[in-house]
């Protein structure tokens, strides 16, 4: 059996927890075992931490690293975000002698030290490396007949060995192939939800990163969106509520590549509180479904 | 300074067709200089044109014989012989915004609250937009491997 140390973060399980819902009911029918990393804390979030304290953050990335180091295990995330964050900071300490003793005199203090023995591995690559799609396909009992939009999400392309920066997103669009969704093609996949910038400029992020998006994916007829990173997912569904305020109205479900695992696997939809999402999955699904 | 040191200069390069337009390099280029998240005080910027779905940026090319560094009437942007770098002395810049008119890409701009222009510096030799770029659409690179894919990709043709 593959397994890893599972590194949450913060966002799934404080704002979307029907993804961990979802992720664990995954990991338990594909026998991928996930053991819970105790006390781990924000990764911490990939850019503008780094921007404030570069040390700080590499810090705490490299106390979450020790924990899985102390399991023996590899670490595996379910956020884009989360895994850049780990796996540049990983990069740096593994290669980076200074960097590492650097870091390892603030964790000494704290009882601490990172030998650099960990490796990072966002959910598609362990979905897809480990299981495989045959291993996932098997376990497809209830195909979603779905049309579908993928959004891979910005952090999703971050490469270290080798510069094909599609490595990732064509394995999560292999995986969502599986459970017999019709995927739409709308030409914008690439372009960021908005998210980063919403910060910096709000309407800006909503109406030239968010809405083209949104817009392209209805003209091609997709009735949901498909992400795998919670903060993508937070961007499309506040995203969409938002963007009514400037006078654009868009209510598109946006369904997690785990949630829709776990329902092509037959997962009860009720077990997966699918009515916590800010947007009409749960209607989306009863539709697809043809239960209540 | 012979032709082979320059062409190992490192300069910026960006691949329009790995962008993704979260603008990161631009939250991080306005931090490290100015402290703030505010991507009108970004040294370089990336265009989305939504109805071609295409990707631009604007960004120094730290020219072989830049234009910013003739106009300038104070000899206030210096040209560094053995980086390449061109970078604005606040000291000497009267804040006659020649060269943010004379840069083909309008990459010197104006800022208001310190009366200089101010250019991309390229962070002295760590430039932050590439450290925080994703897919590495900006990337530092040798000015030979920038001539060859721009030379490609903006003339067609190979060099
Ligand atoms: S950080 Fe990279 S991908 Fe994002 S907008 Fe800038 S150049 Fe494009
Ligand atoms: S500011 Fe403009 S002219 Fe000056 S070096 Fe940069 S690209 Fe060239
Ligand atoms: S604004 Fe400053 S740097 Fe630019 S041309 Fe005038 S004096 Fe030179
Ligand atoms: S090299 Fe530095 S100054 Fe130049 S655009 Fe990039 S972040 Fe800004």
């Amino acid at each position: 059996m593959v397994k890893y140390a599972l590194f949450l973060g913060c966002q799934i399980p404080m704002r979307l927890p029907s993804i961990e819902i979802a992720s664990r009911r995954v990991f338990n029918i594909l026998g991928l075992e996930a053991v819970d990393l105790l006390g781990y804390s924000c990764c911490p979030e990939p850019v503008v931490s780094r921007l404030l304290d570069e040390t700080a953050a590499l810090a705490v990335s490299a106390r979450n690293l020790t924990l899985a180091e102390d399991l023996g295990l590899d670490m595996l995330t379910l956020c884009n975000g989360c895994y850049e964050t780990l796996a540049e900071a990983n990069e740096a300490l593994k290669h980076d002698a200074e960097r590492r003793s650097e870091v390892n005199t603030i964790l000494r203090r704290y009882g601490r030290e990172y030998a650099g023995k960990v490796d990072v591995k966002h959910i598609v690559e362990a979905l897809y490396e480990d299981v495989g799609l045959n291993g996932i396909r098997k376990h497809v009992t209830k195909p979603l007949k779905i049309r579908a939009a993928l959004h891979y999400g910005c952090h999703l392309y971050r490469e270290y060995k080798t510069s094909d920066i599609m490595r990732k997103p064509n394995m999560m669009r292999e995986i969502a192939m599986q459970t017999g969704v019709d995927m739409i093609d709308y030409g914008l996949e690439r372009l960021c939800c908005g998210y980063p910038s919403m910060q910096a400029n709000e309407e800006f992020s909503l109406k030239h990163r968010l809405l083209p998006k949104l817009s392209r994916m209805r003209s091609k007829g997709a009735e949901a969106i498909i992400t795998i990173c919670p903060a993508c997912t937070i961007q499309f569904e506040i995203g969409q509520v938002m963007l009514r305020s400037y006078g654009f109205q868009f209510n598109m479900p946006c369904i997690n590549l785990m949630e829709l695992l776990a329902l092509s696997f037959g997962v009860p939809h009720r077990d997966l509180h699918l009515e916590l999402h800010r947007s009409p999955v749960q209607q989306l699904v009863q539709k697809v479904l043809g239960v209540s | 300074m012979s032709q082979l040191n320059v062409e190992e200069q490192k300069v910026l390069l960006y691949d329009p067709s790995r962008c993704t337009g979260c603008l990161f390099c631009e939250v991080a280029c306005s931090y490290y200089h100015f402290k703030r998240f505010d991507l009108d005080k970004a040294h370089l910027h990336v265009q989305f044109d939504e109805k071609n779905g295409e990707f631009e940026a604007a960004y120094c090319q730290h020219c072989d014989e830049p234009l910013c560094v003739a106009a300038c009437p104070k000899e206030a942007i210096v040209k560094d012989e053995k980086t390449g770098w061109v970078k604005v002395n606040p000291m000497k810049c009267v804040g006659c915004q020649t060269c943010t008119v004379a840069c083909p890409l309008s990459v010197p701009w104006f800022n208001m609250d310190f009366h200089v222009a101010v250019k991309c510096d390229f962070c002295d030799g760590d430039p932050q937009c590439a450290k925080f770029c994703s897919p590495q659409a900006i990337k530092v690179a040798t000015r030979r491997e920038a001539w060859e894919f721009n030379a490609k990709h903006y003339l067609e043709v190979d060099v």
